[in-house]
């Protein structure tokens, strides 16, 4: 139970790290991105916020694509 | 909407590269969980196309999605039937989107999908090259759409930039590229006009692309990643069975497997006796008339130690450390005496462990009761053979030299 807790702690500082590196890297070099189109080219609703956060609010978007791969036959439940 | 990039089958395999018997209930359920909790549209992997093999045999596509709705949701365009020489799913497929905009047309967007050429595609169906497909696709999906999505199960971070690069006119490429924790995010990237994104790996976090139309009708997009866990999602009871009834059947399956082994090790053990044929025969059993190798050795005795010293002699050794994976079928190579089901009969199972003399030469009864010469000529060995050592369950083989090592 401990060690779960641990790796689950583990793969989020990992993709806070990553992200966090990303933002800063795309902060650093905006050629060939489609001028205004993001300021933050994305985001991430971690596991630090409530579940209806992560969700977020209906901002007048046109339409939401949702995706997902790579699940190799897992009905597990897992992230 | 959801849309899947691919690889949402399982995919491990048996010694010789057909899926495995648990493998494939476990994606009998998968194919359940797709009927009751549908995706918009899926791409199809080349891991995906060994479940799907069958299915495309028997050309039964279109038979399946009338009760299969996946069936009718897959894409992919260039993955060809090698007969026909065209794709053999839909290249893409269309989704219309209602405007929230009142009186405005709803929004129609197109999603191609593009497969990995590795691994190989199962016999009958090949990949073209994915940026070449790409380009036919996009030129047919632009006239009709007023976006155009790629589901890409790409290799390569730089394949699918390569893609973006010589394919004018997708808006957005979704690859699904993350298959290890150590790449378990990757950032979104433009190339040119294309925004690339990845999935994140399995389902730690759920992509999220939200479309926003401007005044003079251009999208803009916004991509977000939500983390998906456990402890703050709750259970939803519709989706529970599904879990429960998959793990379970999966480790029936195994289960089934082993037991099948087990008590096939148990009945063939005993060398096949006259009198075991007599008890047999009396209670109404099939009498195949093997009577073993040992009984060969009393008249042919060099022809007999040769073949004690050949693989042929330990040819059911490898399957209890692969019992999960074991099916009735294995014994037509792995033992000797199978028969196939014919119109008039059902299958019946070997009766004798290993690839004895009997295996290649028939069977023996009516020889040892009147010796004489006749009996047991391979009349092709090369078709004799080849029923066993194929290129998926030995590959390479070299039938010169295996003669060689065997000659008697």
């Amino acid at each position: 139970m401990q060690n779960l807790k641990t790796i689950k702690v583990l793969k989020l500082v990992a993709i806070l790290l990553v992200a966090g590196l990303a933002v800063f890297a795309h902060s650093q070099r905006s050629d060939g991105a489609t001028q205004g189109q993001t300021a933050r080219l994305f985001e991430i609703a971690g596991m630090e916020m409530p579940l209806e956060k992560r969700v977020g609010v209906d901002d007048g978007a046109a339409f939401v694509v949702h995706f997902v791969g790579d699940t190799r036959g897992s009905l597990d439940v897992c992230g | 909407m959801l849309v899947d990039t691919g690889y949402f089958m399982a995919d491990e395999r048996s010694a010789h590269g057909r899926l495995r018997p648990d493998i494939v209930t476990k994606n009998d359920w998968v194919m359940k969980a797709y009927g009751q909790f549908p995706a918009d549209v899926v791409n199809v992997s080349s891991h995906d196309l060994r479940y799907f093999a069958d299915a495309f045999a028997k050309t039964e596509m279109a038979r399946r999605a009338e009760t299969e709705p996946l069936f009718g949701r897959l894409v992919s365009a260039n993955t060809v039937d090698e007969r026909r020489g065209s794709p053999a799913l839909r290249p893409f497929l269309i989704r219309e989107v209602p405007s929230r905009q009142k009186g405005a047309k709803p929004v129609r967007v197109a999603f191609i999908g593009l497969t990995e050429t590795t691994p190989a595609p199962p016999a009958g169906l090949t990949f073209t090259e994915p940026a070449e497909a790409a380009t036919r696709a996009v030129r047919e999906a632009r006239k009709k759409a007023d976006l155009v999505v790629v589901l890409a199960k790409i290799g390569s971070q730089q394949e699918v930039a390569r893609i973006a690069r010589e394919t004018p006119g997708i808006d957005v490429i979704i690859d699904g590229n993350s298959v290890s924790l150590e790449d378990a995010f990757t950032p979104p990237v433009y190339v040119g006009q294309t925004l690339i994104v990845f999935t994140p790996f399995e389902t730690m976090m759920l992509g999220e692309l939200r479309f926003y139309r401007n005044a003079q009708g251009k999208f803009t997009t916004k991509q977000r990643f939500i983390a998906l866990d456990e402890t703050s999602i709750p259970e939803d009871p519709a989706a529970k069975p599904l879990v429960v009834g998959a793990t379970r059947a999966e480790a029936d399956a195994r289960s089934n497997s082993r037991k099948l082994l087990e008590n096939w090790l148990a009945r063939s053990r005993a060398p096949v006796t006259a009198k075991s044929r007599d008890r047999d025969s009396a209670r109404g059993e099939s009498s195949p008339g093997y009577v073993t190798s040992a009984a060969c050795s009393q008249c042919h005795r060099p022809q007999y130690m040769k073949w004690t010293g050949s693989a042929h002699a330990r040819a059911t050794d490898p399957l209890p450390p692969r019992a999960i994976e074991f099916e009735a079928g294995c014994l037509d190579c792995h033992a000797t005496g199978s028969k196939p089901a014919s119109a008039a009969n059902k299958a019946e199972m070997a009766l004798l462990q290993n690839v004895q003399c009997e295996q290649c030469h028939g069977p023996g009864s009516d020889h040892v009761a009147k010796p004489a010469k006749g009996y047991g000529r391979v009349a092709n060995m090369q078709t004799a053979c080849a029923s066993c050592h194929t290129s998926e369950t030995s590959p390479g083989f070299d039938l010169q030299a295996a003669w060689g090592k065997i000659k008697h």
